[in-house]
């Protein structure tokens, strides 16, 4: 296990930053620092992200948007967070207890349902984790990672967290760019670094981290899959044949996995990712979101405003009319009639049949 | 000269020998002794203006219209170079009625008005950009990489297989919205033009705007027109300003034929009805001469100057007609009536032309170079008619004279109006104000007139109201292009721009970006903003293009490397997010409308953001684009419209202290025109005009040239009065002697400012019905509440064995001095 950050230490690191980056400016708050802006747009305004909380919807977007409905999309409140970076997705294991990642590196947790959030973890932190962790520990790669690390801090700025995944109120995952990948099993007290347990030898960025039921895919850049292999601890090869980037997957309820992305690819595989066939939405659009719903139901949304419905299991879809589409960013199930929509023009409910 | 003296010097003489050439002032001497060299030397001058005129130029300049002194105008125009997005540019839209765009025919009309409009002179070809022009290209990542070609696919042909394949580019060029309709129903051809030609001169709107509507006129008129043809853009409004000018222009006959008619109606005389023309027009081509002399051209708010000065000219013409006829009418020589006439009504002449001369110079304290365009030349306008129509038409009238049988109709009317008869009996019922019954009605109604007026005025708002350009009537060609494309296009034709200022190459920072798309956050928040963009889009957009379109990189990165790319290609791609030393990045902000309230809104968060994010290398300046011009200008406006009543009344009050010697007349002198400031203002309110620019001088002409009314009235009145009348009898002589000239005044006045309401300009239109509501009401007020003020005020005035002063005594025509 690896010792709790220190309150101090995160205050001194972060001093130490700001100090190195004030040549360029008098006075500048880094987004990760300072809270969100107040804004009364923010349902109206691109949303990356949604998940669904008991009964109430939470949605993350640009600009540390966190926006909270109760009353199924009637009407919203802004969440109070303590960061105004880009947040990309957000996960709610359990009605109360939820995590939201994006740009900076920062990693938000909320304990309320998400309508207070605080900061966990942010990109600064996250180097001088792993950089700490790889330092002087026993892995085979230590030298490497270590190594990496410093290039990446070298190169300035933060590393993203583009998703997170929780498979329980206690263990999750958060990935990013790089080979990034973070583990806690304590609600987010403390993470992990898990770089030296991926077989990435190209530091592919990682776009997802979903699962179900205790097995557990990543997508990443070059049409790369990665399965959790319980026996081995780590998340090992299940390439699919495309060379692009696949933004999302999903786990169906028959432990069917989709893997979906850029200029409308899907590639489905029920047997663990081991081999891949080829489907098509038949639409050149970039598949940016999808869930599976109960009954080997499965929806996927398009950047071109398409929202497309499978009964089997993702063999084939069908196109799903909605009110207004717009170029979506992802979804979430309500309930077994409604969808969370989130993308470009912000968020709307559409009802399925 | 007390009364006696004067009546000698005035004595019939119906033969010239028999009268004195060495009585009269020093300076009626010096014009009537000399009067063949006068009359030599102002053909000489008015043949040489009327040859300056050749030089003269129209124009509407909008930098004139600025007001150069605000910080945020300052800003704007220090920078302006730099913001190529608000530069100069032309939107054409290219409509099919009949379907889509993707039609073969459509293309094909396309085609040949893109290829008319690339050659036009001022284009800046490099950058124009439509569907069929190299520069819009669509790109797309493919899983090998950046793909792309021009949204005009090479092998073009109009067949339907390449009309499918520009159907798809348009598609992954992202240009519906921009170059294409949302409808798909039309198609834009965006035209960014040069800001010298070739040959170094500045670009003519007006010849571009011409050639413009040459090609709507060929491809987009007549029953079997292809297509609907849509141009909005600042040289197509400014190239509309100029032909609303010459339109105006053309006014100028309609308002000098009323006047013609008035001064018919009121002479009954052709020869000297053509004098007291001949006399104005001179006065006119003097002003116009002069401004060309100047360097000045004609703008939509100097046009102004001519109307004013013909309509001041014919009415003050009109006087000296009216003393000159009744002395033939007696048998007086021409000759020596023009120099009683002279003699007469001199100073009173140049005592009113001085009081329109204060209104005109108390526009000066406004800092908008249109404005004080319009002082300066109006003031010369005014000087021109001290020497055209005070001096040549006496001279000319001393040549020409008048016909016998009006002279003696004036006579008869004139002692028939005295005695009650005729047109008197209209004048004598305005004798009952001075009655306390009526006085009382008088004042208690102008009470609850004011009251009403000064309630609604509340609701008086600073700034344009209609959508669209606000130079230009809302239902002109012009702004129903600007509501089609504003409907079709999603871009609001009202944008504010802050300017976001760094050191040179400072604009890509993260720190920079950062704080660009706060603000920009900020800003779209303020309701009445619909829409923000900025750099920090570009990039967001960019950035996420670069990782294969994925949203969740729709971010600026806090790595500057993959900022550095995008700015790389927002430079290569010609972004107007930026300037080319990436030192200004404007963030734009699109607003609902430019009411006064929604700019209050977004200059306050704005100045506010500003104020906390300012740092010594990044400045949030204010304000560019039309609408933060329009939110300096409702700023400067605001300011001016209170200085300005301030120092108009100020004078007003000052010059009629002077003319009356009376704290009491003085106000009886202010209040109409108090009432009618409270009621022009409640009438704009009604009629949903702004305060703004172009009404700023109608106060000030208003009130300057309105109290005119109340100088020839009270000063007879108080003469009379003075001379021992009571008040009944001085008024009654007052507006028998003086009431046909202050009709008139008000009606030529008005008849020269009302054909202003069919101008295709609104604000000259709105210039037009105010002034005309101002000239008029003033008119009213001071014949109606001139009496009444002084049943309660000035009864006291009269005194006996008083001596009147020779401005009063100028204003008396020769019945009255008999008397």
């Amino acid at each position: 296990m690896l010792p709790i950050i220190k309150k101090a230490g995160v205050v001194a690191s972060l001093l130490l930053i700001a100090s190195t980056q004030a040549g360029t400016a008098l006075a500048f708050d880094n987004p990760i620092n300072i809270p969100a802006a107040q804004s009364k747009i923010g349902a109206t305004s691109a949303l990356l992200g949604s998940a669904v909380a008991g009964t109430r919807i939470v949605a993350v977007g640009l600009r540390g948007m966190i926006i909270y409905s109760d009353d199924a999309g009637a009407s919203w409140t802004q969440a109070r967070v303590p960061v105004g970076s880009d947040l990309v997705a957000v996960n709610f294991p359990s009605p109360k207890l939820g995590w939201a990642v994006g740009h900076g590196g920062v990693v938000l947790h909320s304990s309320d349902g998400g309508a207070t959030w605080t900061k966990q973890l942010d990109g600064v932190q996250a180097a001088e984790l792993a950089l700490r962790h790889f330092q002087g520990s026993g892995v085979p790669d230590a030298a490497m990672l270590v190594e990496r690390e410093k290039n990446l801090q070298a190169g300035g700025g933060t590393q993203p967290f583009l998703d997170v995944y929780f498979e329980s109120e206690t263990t999750g995952f958060v990935v990013g760019t790089f080979n990034r990948l973070f583990r806690t099993t304590d609600g987010g007290k403390t993470w992990t670094p898990w770089m030296d347990r991926t077989d990435n030898p190209g530091e592919l960025h990682f776009y997802s981290i979903r699962g179900r039921a205790g097995s557990l895919y990543l997508t990443g850049e070059q049409g790369a899959v990665w399965r959790f292999d319980k026996a081995s601890q780590r998340f090992v090869q299940a390439a699919t044949p495309y060379k692009g980037t696949l933004f999302g997957l999903v786990v169906t309820d028959k432990d069917t996995v989709l893997a979906f992305g850029m200029r409308g690819s899907l590639y489905r595989s029920d047997d663990q990712g081991r081999s891949w066939e080829k489907a098509s939405l038949g639409t050149p659009a970039g598949i940016t979101g999808g869930v599976a719903l109960n009954g080997g139901n499965v929806l996927l949304t398009t950047q071109a405003g398409a929202v497309n419905l499978s009964r089997d299991d993702g063999k084939t879809f069908q196109p799903v009319k909605t009110s207004r589409p717009m170029a979506y960013f992802g979804l979430a199930p309500l309930d077994d009639k409604r969808i969370v929509l989130v993308g470009a023009e912000g968020v709307r409910l559409e009802s399925i049949q | 000269m007390d009364l006696s003296h004067n009546q000698q010097q005035m004595a019939v003489i119906s033969d010239p020998k028999d009268f004195d050439e060495r009585s009269g002032s020093l300076l009626e001497r010096l014009i009537f002794n000399n009067r063949a060299l006068l009359v030599l030397g102002c053909l000489v001058i008015t043949l040489f203006f009327a040859f300056q005129l050749r030089g003269m130029t129209v124009n509407a300049s909008f930098d004139k219209m600025l007001p150069h002194s605000h910080p945020y105008i300052t800003n704007y125009l220090e920078n302006r170079e730099q913001l190529r997005g608000l530069g100069d540019s032309v939107r054409v839209v290219i409509e099919n009625p009949k379907g889509d765009i993707f039609n073969a025919d459509y293309l094909a009309t396309l085609a040949k008005i893109n290829d008319e409009i690339f050659i036009l002179k001022g284009v800046d070809r490099a950058w124009m950009k439509s569907i069929f022009t190299p520069v819009v290209r669509w790109v797309e990542v493919t899983e090998e990489g950046f793909t792309g070609g021009p949204v005009l696919p090479n092998d073009y042909d109009g067949s339907a297989k390449s009309i499918e394949d520009l159907r798809i580019n348009i598609g992954r060029a992202g240009v519906v919205g921009s170059l294409v309709a949302n409808n798909y129903k039309s198609s834009m051809i965006q035209i960014p033009l040069l800001s010298k030609d070739g040959d170094g001169n500045a670009v003519n709107y007006h010849d571009l705007s011409k050639s413009l509507e040459d090609i709507r006129a060929r491809y987009a008129s007549g029953p079997d027109a292809k297509v609907n043809i849509y141009v909005i853009g600042f040289a197509k409004l400014a190239g509309d300003l100029i032909d609303g000018l010459q339109k105006v222009m053309t006014f100028f006959a309609i308002a000098a034929a009323i006047a013609t008619f008035i001064i018919y109606m009121f002479t009954r005389c052709v020869r000297s009805t053509g004098l007291v023309l001949f006399c104005s027009l001179v006065a006119v081509i003097w002003q116009l001469g002069l401004v060309v002399t100047f360097g000045y051209g004609l703008d939509p708010f100097s046009i102004l100057v001519p109307f004013l000065v013909f309509a001041i000219g014919i009415s003050h013409g009109a006087q000296k007609m009216n003393g000159i006829m009744q002395d033939v009418g007696r048998g007086t020589h021409k000759l020596v009536a023009a120099r009683y006439t002279f003699r007469r009504l001199f100073l009173a002449g140049l005592t009113a032309l001085l009081a329109d001369a204060v209104g005109f110079a108390v526009l000066m304290v406004i800092d908008i170079p249109v404005i004080r365009e319009l002082a300066m030349t109006a003031s010369l306008g005014v000087a021109v008619l001290i020497t055209t129509n005070l001096i040549l038409l006496p001279v000319l009238l001393s040549y020409v004279g008048v016909s016998p049988a009006a002279a003696k109709r004036s006579l008869k009317e004139e002692s028939d109006e005295i005695k009650g008869r005729g047109m008197g009996k209209l004048w004598a019922c305005l004798d009952h104000f001075t009655e306390r019954r009526w006085a009382t009605i008088a004042i208690v109604a102008s009470t609850v007139l004011g009251v009403i007026g000064f309630v609604v005025s509340h609701d008086l708002k600073i700034g344009d109201l209609d959508a669209g350009a606000p130079e230009l009537r809302p239902d002109s060609r012009y702004n129903q292009d600007n509501a089609f494309i504003t409907a079709n296009y999603g871009i609001s034709s009202d944008v504010f721009a802050v300017m976001v200022k760094t050191p040179p190459d400072s604009c890509r920072s993260f720190e920079t970006l950062t704080e660009t798309d706060r603000l920009a956050w900020h800003l779209a928040q303020v309701p009445g903003v619909q829409q923000t963009v900025s750099l920090a889009d570009t990039v967001r957009n960019y950035t996420a293009g670069g990782f294969e379109g994925n949203p969740k990189w729709i971010t600026v990165s806090d790595n500057q490397g993959l900022i550095d790319a995008q700015i790389g290609n927002a430079m290569s791609w010609n972004s107007e997010f930026l300037n080319t030393q990436c030192s200004l990045i404007p963030v734009l902000a699109f607003l609902s409308d430019h009411k006064a309230e929604t700019l209050d809104r977004v200059v306050a968060a704005a100045g506010e953001f500003a104020a906390q994010h300012d740092t010594k290398d990044r400045k949030f300046l204010l304000a560019a684009g039309s609408s933060g011009v329009d939110a300096a200008t409702n700023i400067v406006v605001r300011d001016a419209n209170r200085t300005m009543l301030l120092y108009v009344y100020a004078s007003v009050i000052l010059l009629c202290a002077i003319t009356f010697r009376s704290w009491r007349a003085v106000v009886v002198a202010v209040l109409p025109l108090v009432l009618t400031s409270v009621l022009a203002e409640a009438l704009m309110v009604k009629l949903g005009i702004g305060v703004k620019v172009a009404t700023l001088p109608v106060v000030a002409l208003g009130v300057g040239i309105g109290v005119d009314y109340a100088l020839y009235l009270l000063s007879v009145q108080l003469a009379q009065q003075r001379m021992g009348y009571s008040l009944g009898e001085a008024y009654q002589r007052s507006v028998a002697f003086t009431g046909k000239v202050v009709a008139l005044v008000g009606v030529t006045l008005a008849a020269g400012v009302i054909t202003w309401a069919w101008s295709p300009i609104k604000f000259q239109a709105d210039m037009g019905i105010l002034l005309t509501f101002m000239f008029l009401w003033n008119m009213l007020g001071a014949l109606i509440l001139i009496p009444a003020l002084s049943h309660f005020l000035l009864k006291g005035e009269t005194v006996k064995n008083h001596v009147m002063s020779p401005a009063e005594k100028a204003l008396m025509p020769e019945e009255a001095l008999q008397d």
